[in-house]
């Protein structure tokens, strides 16, 4: 299956399913690097835009927070709760990419 | 046109964790690679076991490529999955000028047709646990994205086979959501065979796992109650 042209691809939806879906798969079978499966396709594929659309050190920022958001969510759950704090690192990461990368469509 | 790929890696999560073991997890992550990476048109994943190392073949139309590279490697004792099974990303963009493994190389140039070659190591914390080969047909076939991919999935999928392999972990687990069981139910006078239920409806309720539900009972001799629970 070719890949979709990376300028053409939405990031936004694919950094939120990485980090609901990475959680999703930890909790679900207690093993938290399998959620970084998730995590690494949808990541990465992002990335992939992100690299082509703006470059390197927008890529390199996006990632970092995409990657510390996931383990930052652990830390954050102890105080907020588990879902809460995975929807509010989802949100910033998802309002990040979508700003920086995707909003100029 | 909607991206094809979205909708793939939404069901990612599901079917994950539906797999029971190591090994169709391994698979499907291979089956992610392909997609991910077009450029690739084989993988051998090698894994040491007592029947030699397990491989996983490419998409239909090289449907053997990756068992036969795996077996290559294994016959004449190197290559770059065995190479990057110590730890290292072996990478080369023509075989043909390649003259670091100068008995696998002519074979699977010649007999095989193979130009380009990614293998990343499957290494968990402590230990290497094998390796995966991506390979391919065309001269240069993978780039900085792909070697990314490649060695981010092996890393997330190393840790996550240790986890399920390494026999102090499986059984710690059993052992903590029995004693959470067992808490549970000697504390709130449950019927028997309802704890595991019980405990179920308290993960749920608290956002964790099982195990990390039992282990916050084991831990803290903290019981949750009915009204507590459905408080959330």
């Amino acid at each position: 299956m070719p890949l979709s042209p990376a300028t053409s691809v939405r990031t936004a939806p694919l950094v939120a399913l990485g980090l609901l879906g990475g959680y999703t798969v930890a909790r679900e079978t207690g093993i938290r690097p399998l959620g970084g499966v998730v995590l690494a396709a949808a990541g990465a594929y992002a990335g992939r835009t992100w690299a082509v659309k703006r470059g390197a050190g927008v890529t390199t920022a996006l990632s970092a927070l995409y990657v510390l958001g996931f383990g930052a969510s652990h830390p954050l759950a102890k105080r907020i709760g588990a879902w809460p704090s995975v929807l509010a690192v989802t949100a910033v990461a998802t309002a990040a990419s979508w700003a920086l990368v995707d909003r100029d469509a | 046109m909607p991206d094809p790929l979205v909708p793939r890696l939404a069901r990612l999560p599901r079917q994950l964790s539906a797999l029971p073991d190591a090994a169709s997890r391994v698979d499907l992550a291979v089956d992610l690679l392909h997609e991910l990476v077009p450029a690739c048109e084989a993988v051998a994943v090698l894994v040491p076991g007592p029947s030699g190392p397990a491989t996983r073949p490419g998409p239909a139309d090289h449907d053997e490529v990756g068992s036969l590279v795996a077996r290559l490697e294994q016959e004449v004792g190197e290559g770059p999955a065995t190479e990057a099974a110590h730890g290292t990303v072996v990478t080369s963009s023509d075989l043909v000028a390649e003259a670091r493994w100068p008995r696998w190389t002519p074979r699977a140039t010649a007999d095989l047709g193979l130009r380009s070659v990614l293998a990343v190591a499957l290494t968990s914390a402590s230990h290497p646990l094998g390796s995966l080969g991506l390979y391919a047909r065309r001269v240069d076939a993978f780039d900085d994205t792909d070697r990314a991919l490649a060695g981010s999935l092996a890393g997330h999928l190393a840790r996550a086979i240790d986890v399920g392999r390494d026999p102090s972990t499986a059984p710690v687990d059993r052992s903590v959501v029995g004693q959470a069981e067992g808490i549970l139910a000697d504390r709130l006078g449950l019927a028997p065979g309802t704890a595991p239920a019980y405990l179920t409806g308290v993960a749920r309720a608290a956002g964790t796992s099982v195990v990390g539900a039992a282990r916050e009972v084991v831990d803290t001799g903290h019981v949750p109650g009915p009204a507590e629970d459905a408080a959330g």
